[in-house]
């Protein structure tokens, strides 16, 4: 009776249950995520040999793309990409005490960090080089990007040395782990996400931890999250998403003005760079190669790409079939096309409203395979291959990534029954089986044309 | 220069559409909408035989508040809206619809006065549903406008759970067929005249319509609180009012529960407006969801209720219809991918969403 008397006048008073929300929450602080009471001893050698090797992977890289007529503009975009031009930025930003923080996966809410004045850096790593060093640590049966992002920052390269703070959210069973380890050496945070996506549940779970972040991010950067800051920053990074589209929007074209890494290559300078400066480039971008479309050809064979993530300068896999005649026009990466493409559009300019329009811009369309389900990831594949015209599938797996290895039988099996040809690339950051893919992709084409 | 790009076309459309309207419909009389200047339909005009139940009720020498002086309206007809019977001495139609339904049972008009009436309304409810909720009617203007209020002094909006929409559906439920039941009741002569008398046009004496409009239209009118019948209906009437103006915090929430509504809702599946979705294209972003003022699940919901593995039969493009929707497109509007939600009539694409 109690209960449901509190309930009515709940209902009927708004305005009471607003007062007691506003109370303020208990917050377990900016104190430390983990306990941590038995460390681990990382050791960080720094190695001039692997720099070199990796300065040389990238500078492979650029010359394979270098064999085509580009847009003028890409230089800015593999500037930013190799040198240490934003680093050193950034080295300055730290200087004016602004915060960098870093993220994985496309589950941390940019949109607070930039409202708190911080920098959001995505740290999820493509360097084969830096795997050895993190093997000390991890187990050798753990996916390359793992391995490879924890090496990186024992070895304090470029972006993981500025850190100040690291998101993680809880996709993966590596990324988990990997916050843990990473305690030792920078400041983690873990977001808790959901296993489930429904509306019902998960959505306020999720919504709770988003909240959460908020009041930790204020305490952490000093900044308050003010609704005016929080608007803005969700107008800057719908400017971004919008241009994004646009771009993503030019590749339906037949020819593709861009082809498949530079298009990569544009999202992902967009994990370092500053926001306004991306905006403003990929923009200018978008104006040059809409003047420079070409007529309708039938020449290459139209690839989509989806599977585990494909990070600079891991783009091996990108250049066999690039070399070999076909283009990517359209992906599902998590570190391409789903890093920008939803946007957060909030019913109305009020704190709440707006906080649970970020959160379920990153948690319910996401297509990322940890989730129970994997229906609308095939929505998504089968609406690009629609949308883009697409002749055939490539399904790149990282060796060790479950989770997209389990979601394969499914998607082999619809792709089937629409009599969509697909190729399943298995492979990881190693440069030892460039031939043998090389030649199943060749095979693959061939197969395509003759269709 | 760039040209200004509007970002909401429809919300805005719709905005002017809601201001023309109440202008037009509370104050319309003010811009020279008299009677005596237009040309009216003579077959639609109201029937004659109300002034005498007037009459009769007015010898009783009581001061009753639904009663009012007989200005004669510009449109004597009855929209499937709010149109208010308070506003007489601005407003440019007699009634609304649900006033008619409970008037015409309760003096037990004769059908060939009502017969054009009610066609009438066929004619306006069925293609468009409770598109005259969202686009037309005063007091969903009103609502909004509570609301806009709030997102103007940026105070959080109020959802509400499953259990508590459950139960205003059933309460919209509970209050039309009282208010046919109660017409039934003045109606019939068993009944004795003290009781017939006090449940007369039970709709507009518990309806919040009686508290605003009025003052709205310049002619304020004792709400009295005794004899008992009467006094339970202001009481109701009272409820409701502090009811509607709860949207200020809980976006419309007169709608949930309006038996007019009701009575169009009947109309928004099988009408001839239809809103579709295309299931491949929708990413779930649940931006639909979150800003549909009704809190409709049923847009966001649609992909899910596919049985298992049979997606290779069905069409993709589903009907998203529900009966609590108002047609006020903002799920079209706000929807960020291309092509995916579609409006209909009579099966062909008046508009889709597009990306912003």
């Amino acid at each position: 009776m109690g209960y449901h008397l509190v309930r009515a006048l709940e209902f009927l008073c708004p305005v009471c249950r607003m007062a007691d929300s506003s109370k303020e929450k208990i917050i377990k602080g900016i104190e430390e995520e983990f306990e941590g009471r038995y460390p681990i001893r990382p050791i960080a050698e720094r190695d001039d040999k692997i720099e070199e090797d990796l300065a040389k992977g990238i500078q492979k890289n650029l010359e394979l793309l270098h064999r085509y007529s580009r847009p003028d503009h890409l230089s800015y975009y593999e500037e930013i990409l190799t040198t240490s031009i934003r680093v050193n930025e950034l080295k300055l930003a730290k200087e004016e005490e602004r915060k960098i923080i870093g993220i994985f996966c496309n589950f941390v809410p940019q949109e607070l960090l930039y409202a708190c004045d911080s920098i959001p850096v995505r740290l999820c790593a493509g360097t084969y080089e830096t795997i050895h060093p993190a093997e000390e640590i991890l187990p050798r049966d753990i996916c390359p990007l793992i391995k490879s992002s924890l090496g990186a920052k024992l070895l304090g390269l470029g972006y993981f040395e500025l850190c100040d703070l690291v998101i993680i959210p809880t996709t993966c069973d590596g990324k988990k782990k990997l916050g843990e380890i990473l305690n030792n050496l920078v400041p983690v945070w873990m977001l808790e996400l959901p296993q489930k996506k429904d509306i019902g549940s998960a959505e306020g779970l999720w919504f709770d931890e988003i909240k959460t972040l908020r009041e930790r991010l204020q305490q952490f950067t000093g900044n308050k999250i003010t609704g005016k800051r929080l608007r803005d920053s969700i107008e800057l990074l719908h400017k971004r998403q919008e241009v994004f589209y646009r771009l993503h929007r030019l590749r339906r074209h037949n020819p593709p003005p861009i082809n498949g890494r530079d298009f990569l290559l544009i999202t992902q300078t967009g994990f370092y760079d500053d926001i306004d400066r991306w905006i403003e480039k990929t923009e200018g971008l978008c104006d040059e190669l809409k003047h420079h479309l070409q007529p309708a050809t039938h020449s290459s064979p139209r690839l989509l790409l989806t599977g585990a993530p494909i990070i600079w300068p891991n783009y091996k896999v990108l250049n066999i079939v690039e070399e070999a005649g076909a283009t990517i026009v359209a992906d599902e990466l998590c570190s391409g096309t789903q890093f920008l493409y939803e946007p957060v559009e909030p019913d109305e300019w009020t704190d709440e409203a707006m906080l649970r329009a970020i959160a379920n811009r990153y948690l319910l369309p996401s297509t990322c395979p940890c989730f129970i389900e994997s229906s609308d990831r095939i929505d998504r594949l089968l609406s690009l291959i629609e949308e883009f015209n697409i002749d055939g599938v490539l399904y790149h797996l990282l060796r060790l990534c479950q989770l997209y290895d389990i979601e394969l039988y499914r998607i082999r099996q619809v792709l089937k029954d629409r009599n969509i040809p697909m190729i399943t690339i298995h492979t990881d950051y190693s440069q030892e089986d460039i031939e043998q893919i090389k030649t199943r992709i060749e095979a693959f084409l061939e197969m395509l044309s003759n269709r | 220069m760039e040209k200004a790009k509007v970002k909401r076309p429809i919300t805005l459309l719709r905005h002017i559409s809601q201001i023309t309207f109440f202008i037009f419909i509370v104050f319309g009389a003010l811009f020279g909408l008299k009677k005596q200047h237009l040309s009216l339909l003579p077959f639609i005009e109201a029937p004659k035989e109300y002034g005498e139940y007037k009459s009769q009720l007015r010898q009783e020498g009581r001061n009753i508040a639904i009663v009012g002086p007989g200005y004669p309206q510009a449109f004597d007809t009855f929209l499937p809206i709010k149109s208010c019977r308070f506003l007489r001495q601005t407003g440019t139609f007699r009634a609304c619809f649900m006033h008619f339904l409970s008037e015409c049972i309760g003096w037990a008009t004769p059908l060939r006065l009502v017969l054009p009436h009610v066609l009438l309304f066929v004619i306006l409810a069925v293609p468009f549903g409770r598109l005259w909720c969202g686009w037309v009617c005063p007091l969903g203007f009103i609502q909004d406008t509570l609301n806009t209020m709030r997102k103007t002094l940026g105070l959080n909006p109020h959802s509400l759970s499953d259990r508590i929409k459950k139960s205003f559906r059933g309460i919209s439920y509970g209050l039309f067929v009282s208010i046919i039941l109660l017409s039934v009741i003045s109606a019939v002569a068993a009944f004795p005249w003290t009781l017939r008398k006090q449940v007369y046009l039970s709709i507009c004496q518990m309806c919040p319509s009686r508290f605003i409009f009025p003052y709205l239209g310049g002619w304020p009118i004792v709400h009295s609180f005794i004899p008992f019948g009467y006094g339970v209906f202001t009481t109701l009437s009272t409820i409701f009012t502090i009811f509607l103006g709860m949207s200020f915090f809980i976006k419309r929430t007169w709608c949930r529960i309006c038996p007019s509504g009701l009575l169009l809702s009947v109309f928004n599946r099988g009408g001839l407006l239809n809103k579709e979705k295309d299931i491949l294209k929708c990413t779930r972003c649940g931006i639909c969801l979150a800003v549909c003022p009704l809190q409709n699940e049923n847009v966001y919901l649609e992909k899910s209720h596919i049985k298992k593995n049979r997606m290779m039969e069905l069409k993709r493009d589903r009907n998203i219809d529900h009966k609590a929707c108002i047609h006020c497109f903002r799920c079209i509007d706000f929807c960020p991918e291309e092509g995916c939600l579609k409006v209909k009539f009579l099966h062909i694409k008046i508009f889709s969403s597009r990306p912003h």
